[in-house]
């Protein structure tokens, strides 16, 4: 009985040592860049000797980094809606037609989760080399869309197996053609969660980093590129305000899917 | 899936759209699979043994010192991420479970999905501040008078562990939230009423119920953390041994593609075999669990 009891308390503290470790862990990194995205000095340290604006300022005057952000984010459009096509498409084919390997195609889809990048990104490659997609915009599309897709597919899934085939039906026996009955019910009804994959494959592209050193050539440089580029060789103080920029809008970002999946919930 | 094994004319009205149909709304992502997922994948095959020279690259990459340093480094360095992230992950996902308290709730799924939505250069940038020589980390140490001067925390296997822990806590979270949600804690409250310690009723209790989900949860973090390729060069060096700089040393400064593929056949290979164990370990519906 002593033992045990002695054991609980240990535990009920590792326990809590360990919550807290996490959540400083997570959280300190995060604020720190966004702290000194707000240094003066001319250099790094910490805690800073001065204050300021100054490292914004300068990110706005540097047309390097908003040409990145143009390309980033015209990618991240172009590849999101590229995957949600492919990925609602697939999606009624798997969950209202009478597709056999319709259950094995949706797992299939999701294989992109599993492996590890790295060799991923080699395949990617090779087979970009092959059909002279490498350095294209086009190509990192493709290639940003086909990371993309199994996020669609997990969220518009799950969303679209919680749609009662039913209300098709209703829908049907009141005249409506079969299209109709999709788009005006089953896709209205799984738009919230539709639209949070969309932003979760836009952010998805708008980070990638591994990829793009593979197949993007030395023409096409994302933000994520562009900002590993100069960390790689010496520390440009300006990072500091992007990185900071990038965890604001992300922070700004996270909350319009977790709105639209409350809204969904109602 | 329901067979259609009925004539036509025998067949009720059906819902569904036909089969054909279903297949060409299929069709881009059938495509694109093929394209970009399948035949990517077995090309990589294909060229690590190109040439005629159908194992001798994968013997290299397994007895050349520099390729074999490299494939350890990176097994280490995994096997070191996933206790680390299991650890927190498992700290954070059991409390979320039981907490009935809604602010620590709320602290808790934004501390498990903030490194989750950010991406992994900026995760890493904030790592490379908070270890650096005037960083946070070592002017606490230096305040407190426990070291004489700052400790060399950058470009280490260390770091290398922080910054790929950190972005792969999420995974874990996530993964063996879903395998702990189903324990009822009444179960776990009723061992204790019979006499049991709490420490006994987790680890007789709750820990048998979690175990598939937490091997699951585990082999995705390996996975995972085998193919990091920002993390060893931003936070170990550009020189440091670990798979992916040395897969894109091959490629791009000693244009030794087969070789890369054949560096990168092996990780896969890896993957496959940690997986297809888990796989066998605990079936296929929890490993599809932990992955939702």
């Amino acid at each position: 009985m002593r033992r045990g009891r002695i054991l609980d308390r240990l535990l009920r503290w590792t326990g809590l040592v360990l919550t807290a470790l996490a959540v400083l862990f997570v959280m300190a990194p995060v604020v720190l860049t966004v702290v000194l995205s707000f240094a003066n000095d001319p250099g790094f340290s910490f805690p800073p000797e001065s204050w300021g604006v100054q490292r914004w300022r300068d990110l706005a005057g540097q047309e390097k980094w908003w040409t990145a952000l143009w390309l980033s984010a015209r990618l991240g459009l172009a590849s999101s809606l590229v995957a949600l096509v492919v990925s609602v498409l697939a999606l009624l084919a798997v969950h209202r037609s009478r597709l056999r390997f319709g259950q094995f195609l949706e797992q299939a889809s999701l294989i992109t989760l599993i492996i590890p990048i790295s060799a991923y990104a080699v395949a990617m490659y090779a087979v970009f080399a092959r059909y002279g997609l490498l350095g294209t915009f086009h190509g990192l599309v493709l290639a940003h869309a086909t990371l993309s897709v199994p996020l669609v597919m997990l969220v518009g899934g799950a969303a679209l197996r919680s749609v009662p085939v039913e209300l098709e039906l209703v829908a049907i026996t009141l005249g409506a053609g079969r299209v109709r009955a999709w788009t005006g019910i089953t896709l209205r009804l799984a738009l919230p969660a539709l639209a949070g994959g969309f932003v979760m494959a836009f952010q998805h592209s708008f980070e990638e980093a591994v990829l793009i050193n593979f197949i993007g050539g030395p023409g096409l440089v994302t933000l994520p590129k562009a900002i590993f580029d100069s960390v790689q060789f010496g520390s440009d103080p300006v990072i500091t305000a992007i990185a900071a920029a990038i965890v604001l809008a992300s922070s700004a970002l996270v909350a319009v899917p977790l709105a639209l999946a409350r809204g969904a919930k109602r | 899936m329901r067979g259609v094994t009925t004539p036509r004319a025998a067949r009720p009205w059906d819902q569904r759209v036909g089969p054909v149909t279903g297949l060409l709304m299929a069709a881009p992502l059938i495509i694109g699979l093929a394209l970009f997922v399948g035949y990517p994948l077995v090309s990589i095959f294909l060229d690590a043994s190109s040439g005629g020279d159908l194992t001798g690259r994968y013997t290299d990459v397994l007895t050349n010192e520099v390729s074999r340093r490299a494939l350890l480094t990176t097994l280490r360095t995994s096997v070191v991420v996933v206790v680390v992230a299991t650890a927190l992950g498992a700290a954070l996902a059991w409390t979320l479970h039981v907490t009935e308290r809604r602010w620590l709730r709320v602290l808790l799924w934004t501390v498990a999905l903030v490194p989750f939505w950010l991406g992994v250069i900026v995760k890493n940038y904030a790592i490379y501040l908070m270890l650096s020589a005037n960083g946070p980390i070592n002017g606490l140490l230096l305040e407190l008078g426990l070291i004489d001067g700052p400790l060399n925390l950058l470009y280490t296997e260390t770091a290398i562990v922080i910054g790929i822990a950190y972005s792969l806590v999420p995974y874990a979270v996530l993964s063996l939230y879903a395998a702990f949600m189903h324990i009822d804690t009444e179960l776990l409250n009723a061992g204790q009423a019979l006499g049991a310690s709490r420490t006994r009723a987790l680890a007789t209790i709750a820990f048998p119920l979690a175990r598939g989900g937490v091997a699951a949860s585990m082999a995705l973090v390996f996975v995972l953390s085998i193919g990091f390729y920002v993390t060893p060069i931003l936070l170990g060096g550009a020189q440091t041994p670990f798979m992916a700089t040395q897969i894109s040393q091959r490629i791009f400064n000693l244009y030794d593609y087969p070789g890369a593929a054949a560096s990168a056949a092996v990780l896969l290979l890896i993957a496959v075999a940690v997986v297809g164990g888990v796989l066998a370990l605990v079936g296929g519906r929890t490993l599809r669990k932990a992955l939702r």
